[in-house]
C-alpha cells in the first residue's frame, strides 16, 4: 500500500468534507420558533415581561399550567387536574378532618381521611412540589430583577419603581410558600436566589430556621408592600404579609416549641387599625363575585371561568362538592360542573344548632343521610353549600364549567378569631373583652342579631377551635387548626372514619406532619425523612 | 419522487368503552328529537352530565375527518473518480414533506357535550399539522482488493446532516362558527442532527472479516458543550467453514463464528427540542391571571437541563451462524449482553433545585440479556414436494439496575402506567432489580375456594393497616420468550404456508374488568350503567383498581396467516416477446385464531394495559396473481 495515495484519498476526503462543513445547512444551535416560546436572553427585551412573570408567580396558586384548563402542566407524574395548588392544599387541609371526606376511587385519596398515607402518596408529593414550584420560582424572579441585571437592561423610571414593588410581592408569595413548606412537612430543604437552578443539593433546614427566615423576610418587605387595600386587587399588600405573620406567630409554640401569641396580637391589630370590616353577608364571602368583597378578604386566589381555567382551585372545591343529583344544582351552584366526591362528616354538623337560626349552617341535606356507611357513596354524609358561582344578584359565573368565585386565603373574621385565641393562650397587648366583641361581630352576622352573642366566660379554647370550625369550614385551615389544638392524631378527638373505621379512632402522631416524599428521598439523599415514616 | 395523499375518517375510542358500559336495557333512541333523538340520561329537565354518553351519538354527531398530503424525494449521486477508480463519492439529497389537515364537528345539542348552562355546545374544530423532514448524506468509498496478501479493503468516511420541522395549529369555535374557544398561534419547532462517521472493513483470505465503525453524532437538543457523542464498533467473524482443516467435513456447508461490540447513541426524547435551554413560555388566554380585573397573560420560565448527554447503549454479541446438509438445516444462535447507562430519565428533581418537579435527566442504567435461536429446515426436498420448516425463539430479560441519584433504600420507583378508572391511577413502576414498567400492585387475599375477598389486600409490610406501601411488583408486561414457527409447503402446483407466532410470560392487566367490573357501579348518580361479566366472578362491588387480582397472564399463540394455493402454469403467451403467463389461486387467512388464557379481547397489548382496546380484525382474503 502506497502511503502517498493514502495520504491523497484522506486529504481529498477531508477537504470534500471541509467544503460540506462550511456550507452546511443546519445548525446544532437552534432557538425556539413558536411565538410563545422565547428565551431567557431575550424575553425581558419587553418591558411588559416583568409583570407577566409576577403574574405567573400568583398564578401559580391559581392555574395548573400554561394552557387554561390543561394541557402544559407546571408539574407532572400526576393527573394536571389534581396538581393545582389549592386543590392539593385544600385536599391536605379538609379532607383529613372533620370537615370534609371523598368517595371517589383515585389513587390513595381516600387515606387522607384514613390518616393512612405514605411517602409515596402521589396526591402529598404533589403539593410538596407545587410548594417547591412557587419558591424556584419567585427566586427566578429575584434573580432576574437585580440592580445589575436592570442597570444591563438599561430598565428605569416607573417601571424600575413598580418592580421594586413586584420584588418584595415576590418574596411576599416566596414566603407564603415557604410557610405551607414547614406547616405540611416540617424540616424541608431550603433555597434562595443564591441557589442557581441546576445547582447543587440543597440542605435541609429545620422547621425552626425557615420559621426564622420567613419572619425576617416579612419584617423585611414590609415597607416596600403596598398600603392596606391601595395594590390592585389580586395583589398583596402590607396586611397580607400582617396577615401571615400573625398566623405564623400563632402557630408558632406548634413550629418552633416558642410561644409568640403577643406578636400574633401585634399584627392582628395592625391589620384592625387599617380599616377592614366584616362583610354584612357571610354568603357574599364564597360567591362568583366575591372580589367586591374587599372590606374583609385581605387576600384572595384570583379565578375567572373564562380567563384563568383549571380542574382546581374553587372550579374544584365547588364541582367536586355538589352532584348533579341535586335539585336544581345547576342553577343554584351557578354551573354544570358536579363531581359528586367531597361531603362533610356528622362532627362538623352537630357543631351548629341545627335549627336554620345561625346562617353558616349551609348543608344539602335532601338524600342525603347524616351517616356514612360506606365512604365510596357521595349521598352519605352532608353536603355543603358555601361556595357557589353564582353572584348576588343570582346570575351564574361568566363560565358554565370553570368558576368566577375567588379563594380567601386570608380574611378579617379568621384574624378575629385568631385575635381571641391569641388572648387565651395568654398573649399581651389584647383584652378578652375586646376578642369578645370581636367574635360577637361574627356571630351576629351569622346569627342576623344578638342571639347567637357569647359573654366572657364563654369564651374558651373549646369554644374557639369549634367556632373556627363554623366560620371557616372548607377554607382550607382545619388541619392547621385542629393540630395545634392537638386535636389532630391519636385520641383527644375522633370524628367519622377518622382511623379508617365509621366511629372513629386514634390514629399515630407522626401523622401530624406530611412525610417527605419518597420522589425526592430518591433525588437528594442528604435528605431526613420525618420520624415515623 | 412521490406524492401521496390519504383521506381519513377517525372515531373517537372512548365509544368502545361507552358501548361496554351504556345500559343495555334502553332503547338508543328517545321519543322526540331533543339530543337528536338520542337516549339521554336525565337530571331533572337537563341532560345528567356525568352519566354514560350514548354511544350510538358519539358515533353519528360527531365526524372527525382529515386529508394527508405527502410528497417523499431523493436524489442520489454516484461518482467514481476516473484517477482513481477504487475511490467513489456519494450524495445522497431527500426530503419528506407532509401536510395534514382535518376538522372536528360536533353537532348541536348533542347528549356527550352536552353542558346545563349552555345547551347549545357543538363544536367545529379545525386542525393542521405539517412535517418537513430533510436528508444530505455524504460520504467517500474507498474498496481495495490487495491480491498479493488476499486482502480486501473497504474504506470509508462521510457526514450527514438531518433536520425535522414540524408545526401544529388549532382553533376551535362553535357550531356555526360564529363563536371562537380557542385560537391560538401555530406551534411550531425543530431540531437537526449531524454526524460524522468512518468505517474499515478488511478481509483475510475470506476467512477473517473485521470490521471498525467510528461516529460523532451532535444533536441540537443538547448544550454545545454535551451535544456530541462517540460512538465506536467492532466486529469480527470468522468464516470457519473455509478453514483448510474443515474441507473434509462435507456434511456442514456453512460456520461462522461472529463476535461484536458497538456503543449506540440515543436523543429521542419525548420532552420537546430544547430542553436544554433556558427559555420561559406564555400562557394561553384560558390561564391568564387578573390583576385590578385586568388579566395578564403569564410568563413561565421552564424547567432546563444543561446538562443532557447522550445516552448509551453497549452491546456485546456472540453468535454461530450454521448450515449442514448443503443448507438443508440451517440457522444461527446469537448471545448478546446490553447495558444502557445514563438513560434519558423523565425523573423527580430534587425539590428546590428547578424550574418543573420531573426533568429529563441523564440517571439510570438498564441491563437487557437474551440468547436468540433459529433454525430452519428443508426435510423433503424433491421436484413434486417441497417442505421448509423454520422455527426461531428468544429469551430476553431487562432489569433497572439504577434510577435515581440517591440510594434510599425505601425508594420504590416512578410511577408509569395510567390506567383508566379513576383520575391518575397508575398500576405499574421503574424499580431497581425488575424490568421497566412491572406492575405494581396490592396484593388480592383469596378465600378457601379462591374466591377474591373484596378489598381485602394482604399487609405485606405488617403495620396492621394497608397503605401504599403494601403495594409490591408483581409480574411485567414483556415476554420471557418469543417464538415463531412458519412453514412452506409445496406440492405439485399447490402451495400451503401458515406463520404463528408465540409470547410466553407477558402479564397484561385488565383494564376493562377492573374499570367496568364491580356491582356499585350499576346506579351511580341517577343513571344505570352497564357492568362486565367479571364482576359476577370477582364479587366485588366497589372498585378494586390496584388489585394483582386484575393481571393476568397473556401468554398466548396467535395463527398470523395461513394460506393455501394454486398455480396455473403457461395459460398462454403474452405479447412480442411470448413470455408465459401464470396465475396463481390463492385464499388466506390473517389473524386466523389465537390460543390464549387470556380473556380480555386480545392478549397482545403494547404496554401491557388492556383498556378500550379496538378489536384486532381477522381478515379472509381470496385472490388471484396473473404473472406474464
Amino acid at each position: 500500500m502506497n502511503t502517498k495515495i493514502f495520504k491523497g484519498i484522506f486529504g481529498s476526503m477531508l477537504g470534500l468534507m471541509l467544503t460540506f462543513i462550511a456550507t452546511s445547512c443546519y445548525e446544532l444551535d437552534t432557538e425556539p420558533l413558536a411565538e410563545t416560546e422565547v428565551t431567557s436572553a431575550s424575553v425581558f427585551e419587553d418591558p411588559a415581561a416583568y409583570k407577566q412573570f409576577l403574574a405567573k408567580l400568583y398564578a401559580g396558586l391559581a392555574v395548573s399550567g400554561q394552557d387554561g384548563p390543561a394541557g402544559e402542566p407546571d408539574i407532572s407524574g400526576i393527573d394536571e387536574g389534581f396538581s393545582q395548588f389549592l386543590r392539593g392544599y385544600w385536599m391536605a387541609q379538609e379532607l383529613l378532618t372533620d370537615e370534609a371526606i371523598v368517595s371517589w376511587n383515585d389513587q390513595t385519596i381516600k387515606n387522607f381521611h384514613y390518616q393512612q398515607w405514605t411517602s409515596t402518596d402521589v396526591f402529598i408529593t404533589a403539593l410538596y412540589y407545587r410548594v417547591f414550584y412557587q419558591i424556584p420560582l419567585a427566586n427566578e424572579f429575584l434573580r432576574e430583577t437585580t440592580d445589575a441585571k436592570l442597570d444591563a437592561r438599561g430598565v428605569e423610571g416607573s417601571l424600575r419603581e413598580d418592580i421594586q414593588m413586584f420584588r418584595a410581592e415576590a418574596r411576599f408569595l416566596r414566603a407564603l410558600s415557604y410557610w405551607h413548606g414547614i406547616d405540611l412537612f416540617g424540616d424541608i430543604p431550603f433555597v434562595t436566589e443564591e441557589n442557581e437552578v441546576g445547582s447543587g443539593l440543597p440542605e435541609q433546614k429545620s422547621r425552626e430556621f425557615v420559621f426564622n427566615f420567613i419572619e425576617e423576610e416579612l419584617l423585611a418587605i414590609e415597607s416596600q408592600l403596598a398600603e392596606p387595600g391601595e395594590n390592585e386587587y389580586g395583589r398583596a399588600d402590607k396586611a397580607a404579609a400582617w396577615a401571615l405573620l400573625a398566623k405564623l406567630y400563632l402557630n408558632a409554640e406548634v413550629y418552633t416549641g416558642d410561644a409568640r401569641y403577643t406578636d400574633c396580637i401585634t399584627y392582628c391589630n395592625k391589620i384592625f387599625d387599617a380599616g377592614y370590616s366584616l362583610s354584612d353577608n357571610y354568603q357574599h364571602l364564597f360567591l362568583a363575585d366575591n372580589h367586591t368583597q374587599t372590606n374583609e378578604i385581605i387576600f384572595p386566589i384570583v379565578f375567572d371561568g373564562n380567563n384563568t381555567q383549571s380542574y382546581g382551585g374553587t372550579t374544584y372545591i365547588i364541582a367536586a362538592g355538589t352532584s348533579s343529583a341535586w335539585t336544581n344544582v345547576d342553577e343554584v351552584f351557578g354551573t354544570g360542573s358536579h363531581w359528586a366526591g367531597n361531603r362533610t362528616t356528622k362532627a362538623l354538623v352537630e357543631k351548629f344548632p341545627g335549627d336554620g337560626s345561625d346562617a353558616r349552617e349551609m348543608f344539602y341535606t335532601d338524600g342525603h343521610d347524616l351517616e356514612i356507611d360506606d365512604v365510596a357513596d357521595f349521598t352519605q354524609g352532608y353536603g355543603i353549600m358555601k361556595f357557589k358561582n353564582v353572584t348576588q344578584a343570582g346570575t351564574p359565573g361568566s363560565d358554565e364549567t370553570f368558576m368566577d368565585t375567588d379563594f380567601p386565603v386570608f380574611r378579617l373574621a379568621d384574624i378575629y378569631l385568631m385575635y381571641a385565641e391569641a388572648v387565651l393562650r395568654g398573649g399581651d397587648g389584647g383584652s378578652v373583652g375586646q376578642a369578645v366583641d370581636y367574635i360577637n361581630l361574627i356571630r351576629e352576622r351569622a346569627y342576623g342579631d344578638q342571639s347567637g352573642n357569647i359573654g366572657q366566660t364563654d369564651l374558651t379554647l373549646d369554644f374557639i377551635i369549634d367556632e373556627r370550625a363554623r366560620e371557616l369550614y372548607w377554607e382550607g385551615h382545619r388541619r392547621t387548626d385542629l393540630i395545634r389544638f392537638d386535636r389532630f392524631s391519636q385520641s383527644d378527638y375522633v370524628w367519622p372514619w377518622k382511623g379508617g373505621v365509621k366511629e372513629g379512632r386514634s390514629t399515630n402522631p407522626k401523622y401530624d406532619l406530611y412525610p417527605i416524599p419518597a420522589d425526592d428521598l430518591g433525588a437528594n439523599p442528604t435528605l431526613v425523612q420525618n420520624p415515623g415514616y | 419522487m412521490k406524492g401521496v395523499q390519504n383521506d381519513n375518517r377517525f372515531v373517537d375510542w372512548g365509544v368502545i368503552g361507552n358501548a361496554i358500559t351504556f345500559d343495555p336495557t334502553q332503547s338508543p333512541y328517545r321519543d322526540d328529537d331533543r339530543f337528536n333523538g338520542y337516549f339521554t340520561w336525565m337530571s331533572g329537565e337537563n341532560a345528567n352530565t356525568v352519566a354514560v354518553p350514548n354511544p350510538l351519538s358519539q358515533l353519528y354527531d360527531r365526524s372527525d375527518e382529515s386529508t394527508a398530503k405527502r410528497a417523499i424525494g431523493n436524489l442520489q449521486l454516484d461518482y467514481k473518480f476516473h484517477f482513481l477508480p477504487e475511490l467513489r463519492a456519494n450524495l445522497n439529497l431527500g426530503f419528506d414533506y407532509s401536510d395534514s389537515e382535518g376538522t372536528v364537528i360536533v353537532e348541536d345539542e348533542t347528549n356527550f357535550s352536552y353542558t346545563a348552562l349552555d345547551r347549545s355546545s357543538g363544536q367545529y374544530n379545525e386542525y393542521s399539522q405539517q412535517k418537513k423532514n430533510e436528508l444530505i448524506d455524504f460520504y467517500l468509498n474507498y474498496v481495495k482488493e490487495i491480491d498479493a496478501i488476499n486482502s480486501r479493503l473497504d474504506l470509508m468516511a462521510g457526514f450527514s446532516e438531518q433536520h425535522f420541522y414540524r408545526e401544529d395549529w388549532n382553533r376551535e369555535t362553535s357550531y356555526d362558527r360564529t363563536e371562537v374557544y380557542s385560537d391560538e398561534p401555530a406551534y411550531e419547532t425543530e431540531n437537526n442532527l449531524r454526524s460524522f462517521f468512518g468505517r474499515l472493513n478488511y478481509s483475510l483470505l475470506d476467512r477473517y472479516l473485521l470490521t471498525f465503525t467510528l461516529r460523532q453524532d451532535g444533536t441540537s437538543r443538547f448544550h454545545e458543550d454535551t451535544r456530541w457523542g462517540t460512538f465506536p464498533s467492532a466486529a469480527f467473524a470468522w468464516r470457519i467453514v473455509n478453514e483448510p482443516f474443515m474441507s473434509g467435513s462435507e456434511n456442514i456447508s456453512d460456520l461462522k463464528l461472529r463476535l461484536g461490540y458497538g456503543i449506540t447513541g440515543q436523543q429521542n426524547i419525548n420532552q420537546g427540542n430544547y430542553p436544554y435551554l433556558p427559555r420561559y413560555t406564555y400562557s394561553s388566554s384560558t390561564a391568564r391571571y387578573g390583576f385590578g380585573g385586568e388579566f395578564y397573560t403569564t410568563l413561565r420560565p421552564e424547567g432546563y437541563n444543561k446538562d443532557l448527554k447522550w445516552e448509551e447503549t453497549t452491546t456485546y454479541n456472540l453468535g454461530l451462524d450454521y448450515g449442514f446438509f448443503n443448507n438443508r438445516l440451517s440457522g444461527s444462535i446469537d448471545a448478546y449482553y446490553r447495558e444502557t447507562k445514563d438513560l434519558l430519565n423523565f425523573i423527580p428533581v430534587a425539590a428546590g433545585t428547578n424550574l418543573t418537579n420531573q426533568l429529563l435527566t441523564n440517571v439510570g442504567n438498564l441491563e437487557n440479556r437474551g440468547i436468540e435461536f433459529s433454525i430452519t429446515g428443508r426435510p423433503v426436498s424433491t421436484s413434486d414436494v417441497s417442505w421448509e420448516l423454520g422455527f426461531n425463539a428468544t429469551y430476553s430479560e431487562t432489569e433497572v439496575t439504577k434510577l435515581s441519584l440517591g440510594y434510599d433504600p425505601n425508594y420504590v420507583g416512578v410511577f408509569t402506567g395510567g390506567i383508566s378508572g379513576g383520575t391518575g391511577n397508575t398500576i405499574q413502576i421503574h424499580s431497581v432489580g425488575y424490568a421497566p414498567n412491572t406492575f405494581y400492585a396490592y396484593e388480592q387475599v383469596y378465600d378457601q375456594e379462591g374466591n377474591p375477598i373484596d378489598g381485602l389486600y394482604a399487609d405485606r409490610n405488617g403495620d396492621g393497616q394497608i397503605t401504599g406501601d403494601d403495594r409490591y411488583q408483581y409480574k411485567k408486561p414483556a415476554p420471557d420468550w418469543y417464538m415463531g414457527l412458519n412453514s412452506k409447503l409445496k406440492y405439485k402446483n399447490f402451495d400451503f404456508s401458515f406463520s404463528a407466532r408465540a409470547n410466553i410470560g407477558n402479564y397484561v392487566y385488565n383494564n376493562v374488568y377492573s374499570s367496568y367490573g364491580f356491582t356499585s357501579n350499576i346506579w351511580v348518580n341517577n343513571f344505570l350503567s352497564n357492568v362486565v361479566d367479571n364482576a359476577l366472578e370477582s364479587n366485588f362491588t366497589d372498585a378494586r383498581y390496584l388489585s394483582d387480582y386484575y393481571v393476568k397472564n397473556a401468554s398466548f399463540l396467535r395463527m398470523d396467516n395461513i394460506s393455501l394455493g394454486y398455480t396455473f402454469d403457461s395459460l398462454g403467451s403474452f405479447g412480442l416477446t411470448g413470455s408465459d403467463i401464470s396465475a396463481r389461486v390463492y385464499g388466506t387467512v390473517q389473524n386466523a385464531f389465537v390460543i390464549t388464557n387470556y380473556e380480555g379481547l386480545d392478549p397482545e397489548v403494547d404496554d401491557g394495559i388492556d383498556s378500550n382496546v379496538y378489536p384486532r380484525p381477522r381478515v379472509f382474503m381470496v385472490g388471484v396473481n396473473v404473472n406474464f
